[in-house]
């Protein structure tokens, strides 16, 4: 249990350090790029299920915003709420892992901006609720998307090896 | 539903109000700036586990590209070496007009020129999130830098406005870019010499908004921006973008221009920190 949380946080720990280098860049269009630590989040959440979506999406978080320099807080907050979310779907939802992990995180990256941009909204500035509106939020879900299944099959692989 | 699958709904729910409480409290502490310190005791502790990840990857990166690059660098060697020469002697001449220009500059009696002392840095990180543009780079308190120094670069041989600093540690230091959203700039336009402010857009977009100009200014696609030195962060005088569009509206008494950064964010490897104004002539 503690080994495969701990390979969960060394990733999360990477995808953060990667994300925040200007390799990074290089995969970016028109200046946005996937968000890794989000599709983490929501794929460790959707098999281990809420409580370890949750306590994940607020490590997460609370890190990135460490990173950032932002409002400390705003991504712990988003990212929880998304774990939680998620981890309730996991259980619920049968089908194909990887064909549902596109939709479930396309449709989670439009949630994580209107909840950021809500708070954005109160706590920073009254415009970051052009965030959600504008279309870089469309071009970062489809990249999400697309993404996803391989971070689908990674969870899924580590989940089951150390498990059992 | 069983005992104990009730109490783990309970576990669930009251872990999520809790850590929801946590992030609430800390954005609110956030804005009033009491958990700055927390907040730069969280990132000191953060950094070097960060700073040895990013150089690691970057590192990797160098190293494959070196390879591929090895066939291309004795040509670029001798072709360095020729423009080193040509360029030594272009200080050579640099010089002996520098010290001409001085000389008639006492002799006519103009006021004092400006130049900046400046701390080179490099740009080790970025913010991970969309969300935010800040930068970090690998200078700090130790080498002198101070919260809301002007950073500047230079990019087509010519030296433009990054941002300032907002944050301070004892190795590194966050740099607010000028289209970051919370950016807050005086600017003016260099040709028609009216004034206004500079906001960031990012993320919406990756230009800045000249607010507040006088509706009577002419402003024209590719006039040049230039801090103007109100606000006492930034000097006057520093290149910050070129106008791509105006939005005059019909009541009101300003307009407001969309402008261009003449700092390709995305290519910045190298900044200078401006840490104090020095008078090179009198």
């Amino acid at each position: 249990m503690l080994k495969k949380y701990a390979i969960f946080l060394f990733i999360i720990g990477a995808l953060i350090v990667f994300q925040s280098t200007f390799v990074y860049n290089s995969i970016t269009v028109r200046d946005v790029g996937p968000d890794f630590l989000m599709i983490i989040v929501v794929a460790i959440s959707f098999f281990l299920g809420s409580v370890s979506g949750e306590i994940f999406g607020f490590i997460t978080g609370i890190i990135a915003d460490i990173i950032s320099g932002g409002l400390l807080g705003l991504s712990a907050f988003t990212y929880t709420v998304i774990g939680y979310g998620v981890g309730l779907l996991g259980n619920k939802i049968y089908g194909n892992y990887y064909i549902l992990s596109i939709f479930i995180v396309f449709v989670a990256t439009f949630v994580k901006a209107l909840i950021m941009a809500m708070l954005g909204s109160l706590f920073i500035k009254p415009g970051y609720f052009g965030f959600f509106t504008h279309g870089r939020i469309f071009l970062e879900a489809v990249m999400n998307g697309v993404i996803s299944p391989l971070f689908f099959l990674i969870v899924y692989k580590i989940e089951n090896r150390v498990t059992g | 539903m069983t005992d104990n699958g009730e109490d783990r709904r309970r576990i669930r729910i009251v872990l999520l109000i809790t850590l929801l409480f946590i992030s609430f409290v800390m954005m609110g502490f956030s804005q009033r700036r009491i958990t700055l310190n927390f907040k730069s005791i969280a990132y000191a502790v953060v950094f070097p586990f960060h700073y040895a990840g990013v150089k690691s990857i970057e590192g990797v990166k160098d190293f494959f590209t070196s390879i591929k690059n090895n066939r291309h660098l004795r040509e670029e060697l001798k072709e360095t070496k020729r423009t080193l020469e040509k360029y030594e002697r272009i200080i050579y001449e640099y010089e002996e007009i520098k010290r001409e220009n001085e000389r008639l500059r006492k002799l006519i009696g103009i006021q004092s020129r400006f130049d900046y002392e400046t701390i080179i840095a490099e740009i080790i990180a970025k913010s991970p999130q969309n969300f935010y543009k800040t930068i970090i780079i690998n200078r700090g308190r130790n080498s002198g830098i101070e919260k809301y120094m002007p950073v500047i670069a230079y990019q087509n041989n010519r030296q433009c406005l990054v941002g300032k600093i907002i944050d301070v540690q004892k190795y590194s230091a966050r740099v607010q870019p000028i289209i970051d959203q919370l950016s807050y700039t005086g600017a003016m336009l260099k040709r028609s010499r009216y004034s206004g402010l500079l906001v960031g857009q990012s993320p919406i977009s990756n230009y800045c908004l000249l607010q507040y100009i006088d509706k009577r200014a002419s402003i024209s696609y590719g006039d040049e921006v230039v801090t103007s030195g109100m606000g006492g962060v930034y000097p006057k005088g520093i290149l910050i973008g070129r106008v791509v569009s105006v939005s005059k509206k019909r009541y009101g008494i300003f307009q407001e221009a969309l402008v261009a950064p003449e700092v390709d964010f995305g290519k910045l490897e190298e900044v200078y920190v401006i840490t104090k104004k020095v008078t090179v002539s009198e």
